[in-house]
């Protein structure tokens, strides 16, 4: 068994030549060089001039598979009665030592190659150069046709058969993944989903939705853990998603996984209207009685009445500067939507489409003929007006800022010294002393969030979904969230707690006038918020466009 | 190409400047993870080990980190099978839309993530859930896999090329079977191939997080989802400097295993 | 002997062969990923419910419709275009002559420590490395810091095509050093010796040859740019790019017809 042919050619007595686990040929040495039974065999041992059909027929002049041995070929002016003879143009010289190699192409455009031995010491022919050539016609052998044409062809048309077929199956299964999404009308009520009407047995887990904070396990600091008291307790265990923004928990929601969802404002009124979260039996929740009342039923939180969700803990977005650069220091909004600020290029500004209500809330002050009455709540041109402060305000702007880190971040190096802030980022920057910061309520209120504990609708888990909203709000856990995120607490009670007085006193948790100069976020929806009815106001989608359209 | 002593002087500058390109920000990362600051502030207001303290015995990271392990594994291993398989379809065999694979191979790396996690995520729920397979690690291994199959086709189809088929026909030749000659003949050859693959399909999963964040499903904390939740929570956005500077660490064990059964060269140095 | 059998059978069609090799790879990439894909590009021909954000089934070109009508949209695509193409010029020069010193002019040794040292990044959280180009180019960050200047902070697109062309770095670096070492040491020799002179060499002979390894690289660096909506928003200051009107339709407005309009544009480009 070898692959060397030089070495199968002189050691065999006879060679077997295989292909694709065929025998091609069977012979002695000569048999298989000089008689080659398949083109294959040709090809294969030694070189040849293979030629086939049309080809064939020009320059031997039979319709076959021929073979024709390169060391065969002469370069000869004449031609003897038992030659054949072609002319062409050499295209090749390799000098090979003992022989020379020459590729000719002939006048009919077949490349042919040619060796002969290297007698003469010199160049028999240079590029460019127009031969003759000439061969014995027995020396050009006619190769046994092979079948394999045929089934060549009929292998080509399985494969594209199959390659149809996998092509269908996937469109068949793209056309069934776009069917399945729900349809809902476009009435203005939200459907109408059943509040759980008593609790069973606790199903022995919960999946939860919450922001960053405000369902610690202790894995990330084990001082800090309420959700392994709370599965002692119910026999719930917790499975935490947290969302960056309260855009991913709608989508998350939306997958029909989860139990319950801390949604703020700007999302909750999403999900009441997709049908994704149900109204919430308060009585199934001891805690919620002590709620403070300010809270409760409000527009972000409820629907005519109806609770779909516990209050669980708000803050106001803050004007925060840094008091050794911005003097006098600001008391309005007018500080960072003025278009000449000598803060140009330091000021910051909370980047989400949400964002729009505070152009639309210093709006609502400072031009009273839009006749704003709701920053939530704009339509056509009100909304224009709002877009246009903001970009004008651009201008102005370093950078905008999603997470806390960055707003941190951007405030101690200097790159910002003016714009909205959360209490919890002042908290943070004013304990690492780098720079001095002050956080003020300005005169014109502020926009802020409110976030509410809600139950999806198809909750795998509604026993222990009402367990944990009644955990999450009971006083001693209400108040371990709200001092480790750094908001205000919606439970009365969690003010009671020790070391909370303090706590509650920086974040004005029982302030309710300080509450009522806060406009908490809220899903803009095509009907208007603010109740009127002759006209259309611009929806979160909207919103959306612009905020694209603002940065730019 | 005999290059002159000058040229090697300033070839071997542009590297050292293209490793301290590389290496400046990482050092920023291991300075930063000793920085008292909770924010990364520069210059560093102190010298602090409590990051690094905290760090060790934090069961969240832990977990993530087990996590990200897992999916790793599950992609690559799957990457390796389907890119192999692939690899061999398209090397050692000529058919109808051949070229075409090797464009859908390189799709899901080359579409951006945000279209390959938003698609599998709309599939996922319309076509799994009603069979009530959730988003879960097992979507992530899919998601994951879909775009490591490239690294691994690549890496196995350039040393199929580089190796011919004359190996295996000898192998068949002396009477070996197909699961024989791969077992005993391809598949030796192949192996670091494999294995460089592999190990560069694992990291290109284990710092996914467009994709992940699409696919993962409740209670599913990969690490790169784990250190953006902790980018954005009250004092704990130093712990993740922390987890950065260990990771740069701890990978240096694979990836030099990995170049040293990289394979061999054509050239060589001049 | 089963497998016996089954060889034999594989062995005499390599049809079957053939499909054995290609349904698995096929029934995952063609199903799971291009059907995920078509279906997700079938809804962009969708429209959305005001009220409740639902997508609702339909024909409509309106998606289309405002993302060439608004002005925004263009300029934000064609910025997108410019970073992506900026990134990819950095890492081409960057990675070229630290390739060509890894593959061709150090020793086994250091070429093995190198290809290390490129690679080890890669395992550094993606998330660490973009905060950590924001400490460098911050305010009083290690750039103001080095040049002394008064605390200027130099975010922006600049800050955002050097950051990314950071991240993306290894994924040129790795394709141009594969390709460089494929070369064989022959052809540069030969190059050489008939009289060229390094530059020439490298021009007229390397990278020709190279060419498909800067391309296959390029997909690299240009399709990830194109797909991150992250880094911009660290180290972008106010500037966004086309991921983020994706991500921003899909995530924050829910509006997933729009976005799979939008996410098009880069399955487009490339």
């Amino acid at each position: 068994m070898t692959h060397d042919q030089e070495e199968a050619l002189t050691m065999s007595d006879r060679i077997a030549v295989l292909a694709d686990g065929r025998i091609e040929q069977v012979g002695t040495p000569v048999q298989v060089y000089e008689r080659p039974a398949t083109d294959f065999v040709a090809g294969f041992v030694g070189t040849a001039n293979l030629t086939t059909g049309a080809d064939s027929v020009a320059v031997h002049g039979v319709d076959a598979t021929v073979s024709l041995r390169p060391e065969r070929i002469q370069i000869s002016s004449t031609v003897a009665a038992d030659e054949r003879g072609a002319s062409g143009v050499v295209t090749d010289v390799a000098y090979v030592g003992s022989q020379i190699r020459l590729v000719v192409r002939l006048d009919s455009g077949i490349d042919m190659i040619v060796v002969t031995p290297n007698t003469a010491a010199r160049q028999p022919a240079a590029t460019g150069d127009q031969i003759r050539l000439a061969w014995k016609a027995e020396h050009a052998l006619r190769v046994g046709a092979t079948e394999s044409v045929s089934t060549e062809g009929e292998e080509k048309m399985n494969r594209r058969k199959l390659a149809i077929l996998v092509t269908c199956l996937g469109l068949a299964l793209a056309s069934a993944g776009c069917g399945s999404s729900g349809t809902s009308g476009t009435s203005g009520a939200p459907p109408k989903i059943a509040a759980l009407d008593k609790l069973g047995k606790p199903e022995g887990s919960v999946n939860v939705i919450a922001w960053a904070g405000y369902a610690e396990d202790g894995s990330n600091d084990p001082k800090v853990d309420w959700v392994h008291p709370f599965t002692k307790a119910t026999g719930c265990k917790v499975n935490v998603k947290v969302a960056g923004t309260s855009d991913e928990m709608v989508t998350l929601m939306k997958t029909n996984q989860y139990d319950v969802v801390s949604a703020s404002g700007d999302a909750s009124l999403r999900l009441v209207y997709s049908g994704t979260v149900a109204p919430v039996n308060t009585a199934l929740v001891p805690n919620y009685a002590t709620i403070f009342p300010f809270l409760k039923n409000r527009a972000w939180n409820s629907v005519g009445g109806t609770a779909y969700g516990v209050p669980h803990g708000w803050g106001a977005n803050l004007l925060q500067y840094n008091t050794d650069v911005v003097k006098p220091a600001p008391t309005s909004w007018s500080s960072v939507f003025a278009a000449n600020s000598p803060y140009k290029g330091k000021v910051t500004a909370y980047d989400s489409p949400i964002y729009i209500a505070d152009a639309a809330l210093y709006l609502m002050n400072t031009n009273k003929s839009l006749g704003i009455k709701n920053p939530y709540a704009l339509d056509d041109k009100q909304f224009a007006a709002a877009v246009a402060l903001l970009k004008q305000q651009k201008a102005n702007v370093g950078e905008y800022w999603s997470d806390y880190t960055k707003s941190v971040q951007s405030f101690e190096s200097g790159g910002s010294v003016l714009g909205t802030t959360w209490q919890v980022i002042n908290n943070l920057i004013t304990s690492d002393k780098k720079v001095k910061v002050n956080a003020i309520l300005p005169a014109e209120g502020s926009t802020g969030w409110s976030d509410t504990w809600m139950v999806a609708a198809k909750a795998p888990h509604p026993t222990c979904a009402y367990k944990w909203l009644d955990w999450i709000v009971s006083p001693s856990v209400n108040a371990q969230v709200a001092t480790y995120f750094g908001e205000a607490p919606a439970q009365s009670k969690a003010c009671a707690e020790a070391g909370m007085a303090a706590e509650c006193a920086t974040f004005h948790a029982a302030d309710k006038p300080y509450s009522d100069k806060i406009w908490y976020w809220t899903t803009p929806t095509v009907a208007c918020l603010d109740g009127r009815t002759d006209t259309k106001c611009a929806d979160y989608t909207k919103w959306t466009q612009a905020w694209t359209d603002i940065k730019g | 190409m005999i290059l002159s002593r000058r040229a090697r002087i300033l070839l071997f500058v542009a590297m050292m400047l293209g490793l301290a390109v590389i290496y400046v920000p990482l050092l920023v990362v291991v300075v930063n993870s000793f920085n008292s600051s909770r924010t990364f502030g520069w210059p560093p207001s102190g010298f602090t080990l409590d990051w690094w303290a905290r760090t060790i015995d934090n069961a969240g990271m832990l977990q993530a980190l087990l996590t990200s392990v897992e999916a790793g594994i599950g992609a690559t291993a799957v990457a390796l099978v389907l890119g192999t398989m692939a690899a061999f379809a398209v090397q050692r065999f000529k058919f109808f839309g051949r070229d075409t694979i090797s464009l859908l191979v390189i799709l899901p790396l080359a579409l951006p993530g945000v279209v390959t996690g938003i698609a599998l995520n709309n599939a996922f729920r319309a076509v799994l859930q009603p069979f009530g397979i959730s988003l879960s690690l097992f979507t992530v291994i899919v998601g994951h896999a879909t775009f490591c199959i490239v690294i691994v086709y690549n890496n196995v189809l350039a040393r199929l090329r580089r190796l011919g088929g004359s190996l295996e026909e000898a192998s068949m030749d002396l009477g070996a079977d197909v699961f024989q000659t791969f077992r005993f003949v391809t598949f030796p050859l192949i192996r670091t191939a494999l294995l460089s693959g592999g190990l560069l399909a694992f990291a290109l999963s284990f710092d996914e997080i467009i994709v992940t964040t699409f696919t993962a499903g409740p209670g599913v904390t990969t690490l790169p989802i784990w250190i953006f939740s902790n980018l954005f929570r009250p004092n704990q956005a130093p712990v993740i400097n922390v987890v950065a500077a260990a990771l740069v660490i701890l990978s240096v064990l694979p990836v030099w295993l990995a170049t040293r059964v990289g394979g061999e060269s054509a050239g060589g140095r001049i | 002997m089963r497998t016996a059998t089954l060889s034999r059978v594989l062995y005499r069609k390599p049809l079957l062969r053939l499909g054995s090799l290609l349904s698995l790879p096929l029934l995952w990439l063609v199903i799971a990923y291009l059907g995920s894909l078509a279906a997700m590009f079938l809804t962009a021909f969708w429209t959305v419910d005001a009220f409740t954000g639902n997508p609702v089934p339909g024909f409509s070109l309106g998606n289309f419709g405002s993302l060439f009508s608004d002005p925004t949209y263009l300029a934000v695509a064609a910025r997108s275009l410019g970073v992506a193409a900026g990134v990819t010029v950095i890492d081409a020069i960057i990675a070229l002559p630290l390739a060509f010193f890894m593959a061709k002019v150090a020793s086994p040794r250091a070429q093995r420590f190198l290809v290390a040292a490129v690679l080890t990044p890669l395992w550094a959280s993606y998330l660490v490395k973009a905060y950590a180009w924001r400490v460098m180019l911050g305010g009083s960050g290690v750039l103001d810091w080095m040049i002394g200047g008064g605390s200027q902070s130099y975010y922006g697109l600049t800050a955002t095509t050097v950051t990314l062309a950071y991240l993306w770095l290894p994924y040129m670096i790795l394709p141009v050093y594969a390709g460089l070492e494929r070369i064989p040491n022959s052809l540069i020799e030969a190059s050489s010796d008939l009289g060229a002179s390094a530059w020439r060499t490298f021009r007229s002979v390397i990278l020709p040859l190279l060419f498909p390894a800067v391309v296959a690289g390029s997909i690299f660096t240009f399709s990830l740019t194109l797909g991150d909506y992250i880094t911009v928003k660290i180290v972008g200051g106010k500037s966004q790019l086309f991921a983020n009107v994706i991500y921003d339709n899909v995530v924050t407005a829910d509006n997933l017809p729009f976005a799979a309009a939008a996410g098009l544009f880069p399955v487009a480009v490339p």
